[in-house]
């Protein structure tokens, strides 16, 4: 164990000479900042619900299909009034989940409500089916009008769609020439889920105020999501196996190898410290970043979240894959761009084979039998790097999301089976690292 | 721990060949070798001869092809077998991004060595190489010959019983070696066993008790350097005055062959007891003797003629 804290420094010192420390730590600091200027600002209530209910008639959704997802926008042909927005009183006489919530007094008509009833119930057909075989589908008789109880559903599961859960709508009250009033009220209790409730300023006010069409909590897990994955998980990995790959060859280098291999140290052991030399790098690296930016997150925006600081150990489940990868070619090899462009060319391919295997049924349905061997020979061997990026999400939506958002997130994310996808990659860097320290072993120098 | 008898250093039928086929290279022919404990051992050998590879073996950076290798009585296979031996590797290339003195220190530490010793060690052993004031350096800026007494010094750092020496004097000035020829002696005085490679001859002859000749991956001749440099039969004289014509040309005849230089003679006999004769020859001319002794050969022409023998033993 003493061994390997001298093993660790000298290779931390390796790398703050090339300064390539330095520039991690540097990428760590822009993130950190860039966390501390951010800031937002809930909006007011009744400006929030004015928007929220002069849109209802536009529903907005993600389908994807293959790899790619399209923003779907539909019209339902809704269109109502605002007459007014209060806060709920006792002698609203509203249930409980809205008292103390908002109350919004609509007008608007019976063609517009029976055209709500019609677009709802068939977007939500549309969502069941997934969009798939259009053609299939049997013409029904649609009806041109519906009871009042039905439009009051309808009304009521459109407000609750990706707004607020907790929704109460009044009976229509059916006015003169075909005009209908209906009191509606909404819980606000939570604002922070909400979308669009908030204002957000980035740099420290230097960019405006916006309001961002998610909610609070959603913009916390986005950034948590960006930080995690794109930061730590792609570019600190990409220059962590920049700096880390010239450990091992390094090490190698004629003339440098003897002073060490000279010392009571076995050469197994002596690989394997220097594997674990790379993920204490990036386990500084990452809880520098991670730390940093949970700290200032947290100041900016109130949330805390513990899951947010796992991702370190998510960072270094990559790294740990890839760079087993590394240290085996660096001993093949001898050589830091060597060493570095296969590690970085597994990820790649890894990636893609991934992606790839993941929608076989979309993309590959028309490739020849052995391309969707290949695929799936190499998806099974290869570590999945990018199923890490959705454990990370899926820990940030689980901590901070409420159920609503939760639901629509893992909806975008692939279906993982986590003890297939991190037993193989596992199994493939354990193998690696295995032939690595056999080659070592075996060698002369 | 040293006890000054035992071995040290020893070496069973140790052969390598590095690849295999049309394409591999004998580097060592089946070898056998015992180095006492408190001995200083040097192996010499032209470029080429597999003197590094047979200290490699030792040490189990090159894996031998047949038998074994054991140091202080631990097979060279066992990591600590190391755990007492120091290593100056020839054409050593140390880390430039570590000070001098924290290279010792790395080094020092992956031997064992406590934290408190090794700093007090490397700080002594700097000042003994002429580094005391490099110490703080980064080794980027070291000259060569800064890096060959550094590496002496790391080499001794966890203070070994057993130290391996790869040409160690190897782009070092005169000056230079003769501190290097120094400290090898300090360290014999320490009772420490030192093995040494060189195919600079003078330097070997000065300090090693025993001397090998490798030659071509064979070990063709092994023993006490007195033994090796001793010739049978070869003596000089210094006359006074100068030996004229005449008295030559009678030495001749009681002698297989003269060498005369002014007042030096050479002369090679047969036995052993003829040399009486020739000193009777001389005074009875009355010519006087100022010195009379067994010539030995340097090790530089013992070197030689084993190589000459070779060769020729080969064509
Ligand atoms: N790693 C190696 N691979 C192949 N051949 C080698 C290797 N190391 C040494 N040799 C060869 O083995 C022979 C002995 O080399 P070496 O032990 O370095 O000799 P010396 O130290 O006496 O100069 C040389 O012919 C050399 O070319
Ligand atoms: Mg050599």
């Amino acid at each position: 164990m003493k061994t390997f804290f001298v093993i660790l420094e000298d290779s931390i010192r390796e790398s703050i000479d090339r300064r390539s420390l330095i520039i991690l730590l540097f990428l760590s600091i822009v993130a950190i900042v860039f966390c501390l200027g951010i800031s937002y600002q809930s909006e007011n209530p009744e400006t929030l619900l004015a928007r929220n209910f002069s849109q209802l008639d536009r529903l907005e959704y993600t389908r994807s299909a293959g790899l790619s997802s399209f923003n779907m926008s539909n019209s339902i042909g809704f269109e109502a009034e605002i007459d007014g927005i209060r806060p709920v009183t006792p002698e609203d006489g509203f249930p409980k989940d809205v008292a103390h919530g908002y109350r919004i007094d609509l007008t608007t008509t019976q063609s517009h409500l029976n055209g709500l009833v019609r677009g709802w119930r068939s977007f939500q057909e549309d969502i069941e089916r997934h969009g798939l075989d259009d053609d299939e589908q049997e013409e029904v008789e649609v009806p041109t009008t519906y009871p009042p109880e039905d439009w009051q559903q309808a009304l009521r599961e459109r407000i609750a769609h990706d707004l607020f859960p907790h929704v109460h709508v009044g009976k229509a009250q059916i006015g003169a020439e075909n005009e209908v009033k209906i009191a509606t009220a909404v819980a606000v209790n939570d604002w922070a889920d909400i979308p669009g409730a908030h204002k957000q300023s980035l740099f420290f006010g230097l960019v405006e105020q916006k309001v961002i069409d998610t909610s609070l909590s959603e913009a916390v897990v986005n950034m948590q999501r960006v930080l995690a994955n794109t930061f730590g998980g792609f570019i600190g990995i990409l220059i962590a196996l920049g700096v880390c790959s010239s450990f091992v060859p390094s090490m190698l280098q004629k003339g440098t190898l003897d002073l060490v291999l000279a010392r009571p140290v076995g050469r197994v052991p002596l690989l394997l410290w220097k594997y674990l030399g790379g993920l204490s790098f990036i386990f500084v690296f990452g809880s520098f970043l991670i730390g940093g930016c949970w700290v200032a997150l947290g100041l900016r925006t109130g949330y805390w979240d513990p899951m947010f600081l796992l991702s370190v150990g998510v960072l270094m489940l990559g790294f740990s894959f890839l760079y087993a990868v590394s240290v085996t070619v660096g001993v093949w090899s001898r050589s830091t761009n060597m060493a570095f462009m296969v590690s970085v060319g597994v990820w790649g391919i890894s990636s893609s084979a991934t992606g790839l295997y993941r929608s076989r049924d979309v993309l590959l349905k028309s490739s020849p039998e052995w391309v969707k061997t290949l695929i799936e020979v190499l998806y099974t061997i290869l570590p999945k790097i990018t199923d890490l990026d959705t454990l990370n999400t899926w820990l940030f939506s689980k901590a901070t999301l409420d159920p609503m958002a939760y639901d629509r997130i893992m909806k975008e994310l692939p279906e993982v089976d986590w003890f297939f996808s991190l037993g193989t990659s596992f199994a493939f860097a354990a193998v690696v690292l295995a032939l690595g320290c056999r080659l070592f072993y075996k060698r002369d120098y | 721990m040293t006890t000054g008898t035992g071995s040290a250093i020893s070496v069973r039928g140790v052969s390598k060949q590095y690849g295999s086929g049309v394409r591999g290279v004998h580097a060592l022919q089946p070898t056998d070798l015992e180095i006492a404990n408190g001995e200083i051992f040097g192996l010499l050998g032209q470029n080429g001869a597999g003197k590094t590879t047979l200290v490699k073996i030792l040490l189990d950076i090159v894996r031998p092809t047949t038998g074994e290798t054991s140091i202080l009585g631990k097979s060279s296979r066992h990591t600590q077998a190391r755990s007492s031996v120091g290593y100056l590797p020839e054409d050593h290339r140390f880390p430039e991004y570590r000070t001098a003195a924290g290279m010792m220190d790395f080094y020092a530490a992956l031997s064992g060595s406590p934290k408190h010793e090794r700093r007090v060690r490397s700080g002594e052993l700097l000042e003994q190489v002429g580094l005391a004031d490099a110490g703080k350096k980064k080794i980027r800026g070291f000259s060569k010959g800064m890096k060959q007494r550094l590496g002496l010094a790391q080499a001794l750092v966890h203070d070994p019983q057993v130290i391996f020496l790869d040409e160690p004097t190897d782009g070092v000035d005169p000056k230079g070696r003769a501190e290097i020829r120094e400290v090898l002696t300090g360290l014999k005085r320490q009772g420490k066993t030192i093995f040494l490679n060189s195919h600079l001859l003078s330097e070997v002859e000065q300090v090693c008790d025993r001397v090998g000749i490798l030659h071509r991956g064979t070990l063709v001749r092994c023993g006490a350097t007195s033994e090796l440099t001793r010739s049978e039969g070869m003596f000089s004289l210094t006359t006074q005055p100068e030996p004229d014509e005449a008295t030559v040309a009678a030495v001749r005849e009681l002698v297989v062959e003269v060498n005369v230089t002014g007042t030096e003679l050479e002369v090679q006999i047969a036995r052993e007891d003829d040399i009486d004769g020739v000193v009777d020859l001389l005074r009875s001319r009355g010519i006087g003797l100022r010195a009379l002794s067994k010539k030995r050969l340097t090790l530089e022409q013992v070197f030689l003629q084993v190589i000459d023998e070779k060769v020729e033993g080969k064509s």
